[in-house]
């Protein structure tokens, strides 16, 4: 048995590979069901209904699936250029921070211009974080992939220390419960990011933003002499500097443009979603970490990412909504795991084949090509 | 080939200031690297892309900072046909060509930038029979057109049978120069081997 590269990617296989490991995904999840007494296909049927079909389920996934299509895309621009942030998380944070500020800061100001600003804030903070591991690797030939990730815990406890362990601007110090239980400042209701309802699901700004952004990511890397170069230096670097590309100033450009998409997605936190600058929840919900799996399954493409980050966003949503007394936290994410698992192992077959064939013993020889 | 560290660098009377493969590349240098696969392309991308590698900054392949994918895989055809690559057509990855005609897509680029200096490091290495004849016949082609061409090989019957004039380089220096007529495999050889006599 043999794994070979495809020379050709035949067009079925992109539709088939997901679907095949889907039901491979849940043959496991079935067989770990019927060890743990629950009954499958009312499980699977629950988790679907969950996530896309009970009343409200969409509205709910496409909360969960926004900050996962933010960090996607930040990694996926990233990624194309073989340049490996893994700071995704951090850079949120830089943003959730630097968006938070601003709309404090403009209180008072009307919504339009407190929202575009968070917005430039947001993405500002993300860009000057991913500039550092960028700069390092530039000039430095710093491996970026530790630097990116080891920001990740600096900026995780700064944003710890502004709400717990500080009286910082960005927390709330009035009132009696503020010194028991610190959180951020209520953000000025103009900051509040718009939202549309269309029957019953609620579109936040965020995730129009998002999908902006995601054919914006697209029309870069395609149709301009930036994403040429982008796609030459990602396939080989040494051909970008024959080429005379200036290599340097793209990997410092690409690693901004990484993190300001990611601290757009920090900001759209505050705005849409949570309104004030919330250290537990952004540290605990890994919106980073899972925006690397999400480009990852995109294969790096744009729409892609949206796609799955609007599927990875129902199975969470499913999972909050499935745990409870009958149906523990840890099979959820044992559910959660195996898609996962089997969503990015079933990749390999889109690359690559399986031959199998029979020895011939020692005698036999390859016929020359 | 390494970075220069001393001396300088003259195409056509230009001074060029060195290091920066752009400004050599504006003053008219083609040059077809030692390593095809890697540095000659970029293997994961298109033919189409390969051939405008150098030519994306300017019409008819880009216009300002958009791309004209179109136009790009018009000029790949082009290419494609006249110099009879092998292949299925312009949107197949650079690194399902086979040596030869990989060899004659880089050619092809570097001859499309009309220049004024072709440097070739060793551009028959690894070709097939038919692949090496075809590399020396653009060779000579662009020597006829009036482009001076500097070609590094280590084999001394490619050198002899294509060059008029034979420098020969042991460790860093230049240690002889010859009139390719006059000269003898066994005589550059010995120069290239550090031979002293030879001199």
């Amino acid at each position: 048995m043999r794994i070979e590269r495809r020379l050709e990617q035949p067009r079925w296989l992109v539709v088939v590979v997901p679907v095949v490991s889907l039901v491979v995904a849940f043959a496991f999840a079935t067989v770990v069901l019927l060890a743990t007494h629950h009954a499958p296909l009312h499980t699977f049927r629950r988790l679907f209904d969950a996530a896309f079909l009970s009343n409200g389920a969409l509205t709910e996934t496409v909360v969960a699936a926004t900050p996962l299509a933010f960090t996607g895309l930040a990694a996926a621009v990233a990624f194309r250029m073989n340049l490996f942030n893994i700071g995704g998380e951090g850079q949120l944070y830089a943003g959730a921070i630097t968006g938070a500020t601003a709309s404090l800061l403009l209180a008072g100001a009307p919504s339009p211009v407190a929202i575009g600003l968070m917005m430039l804030a947001g993405a500002a903070g993300g860009a000057v974080l991913a500039a550092i591991p960028g700069i390092l690797r530039a000039f430095f030939a710093t491996n970026e992939i530790i630097t990116s990730l080891m920001l990740n815990y600096v900026v995780a406890l700064v944003i710890d220390y502004l709400i717990f362990d500080s009286h910082s601007y960005l927390r709330d110090t009035s009132g009696f419960q503020a010194n028991v239980f610190p959180q951020g400042k209520q953000l000025p209701d103009a900051a509040t990011w718009s939202s549309w309802t269309i029957h019953g699901l609620v579109v936040p700004l965020g995730a129009l933003v998002a999908l902006g952004l995601a054919v914006a990511v697209w029309a870069l890397y395609s149709r301009t002499r930036f994403g040429f170069e982008v796609r030459v230096i990602g396939d080989s670097a040494r051909a970008g500097r024959y080429a005379g590309m200036r290599t340097r100033r793209k990997i410092l450009a690409v690693m901004c443009l990484s993190g300001a998409i990611a601290g757009l997605g920090g900001a759209s936190q505050d705005g849409d979603f949570r309104h004030q600058l919330d250290p537990r929840g952004l540290t605990q919900a890994n919106y980073g970490y899972a925006g690397i799996v999400v480009a990852a399954l995109a294969r790096y493409n744009p729409f892609a990412v949206v796609l799955v980050a609007f599927l990875l966003g129902g199975l969470q949503n499913a999972g909050y909504t499935l745990q409870g007394a009958d149906f523990p936290n840890g099979l959820v994410g044992v559910l959660q795991g195996l898609i996962l698992f089997c969503a990015l192992g079933g990749e390999l077959f889109v690359r690559y084949r399986v031959r199998f064939e029979r020895r011939r013993g020692p005698a036999a020889v390859e016929p020359a090509s | 080939m390494r970075p220069a560290t001393s001396g300088t660098i003259r195409v056509a009377g230009r001074t060029l200031h060195g290091g920066d493969p752009r400004e050599a590349i504006a003053a008219g240098i083609a040059y077809v690297p030692e390593d095809r696969l890697g540095t000659g392309v970029a293997p994961g991308l298109s033919i189409a892309n390969n051939v405008v590698l150098k030519a994306y900054r300017r019409p008819p392949a880009s216009r300002g900072p958009l791309l004209l994918p179109r136009k790009i895989r018009d000029l790949a055809q082009r290419v494609i046909e006249r110099y009879d690559v092998r292949t299925s057509g312009p949107d197949v990855p650079a690194w399902q060509l086979s040596g030869g005609n990989l060899q004659k897509v880089v050619l092809a680029r570097e001859f499309s930038g009309e220049p004024v200096l072709l440097v070739a490091a060793s551009p028959t290495r690894g070709l097939d029979v038919a692949g090496i004849e075809t590399v020396h016949s653009y060779l000579r082609e662009a020597a006829t057109r009036g482009v001076g061409v500097l070609l590094i090989s280590e084999d001394l019957d490619e050198i002899l049978a294509l060059a008029d004039r034979v420098v020969v380089m042991y460790e860093g220096a230049v240690v002889g120069e010859r009139e390719a007529e006059r000269a003898t495999v066994e005589e550059v050889g010995l120069l290239m081997a550090g031979g002293e006599e030879a001199r």
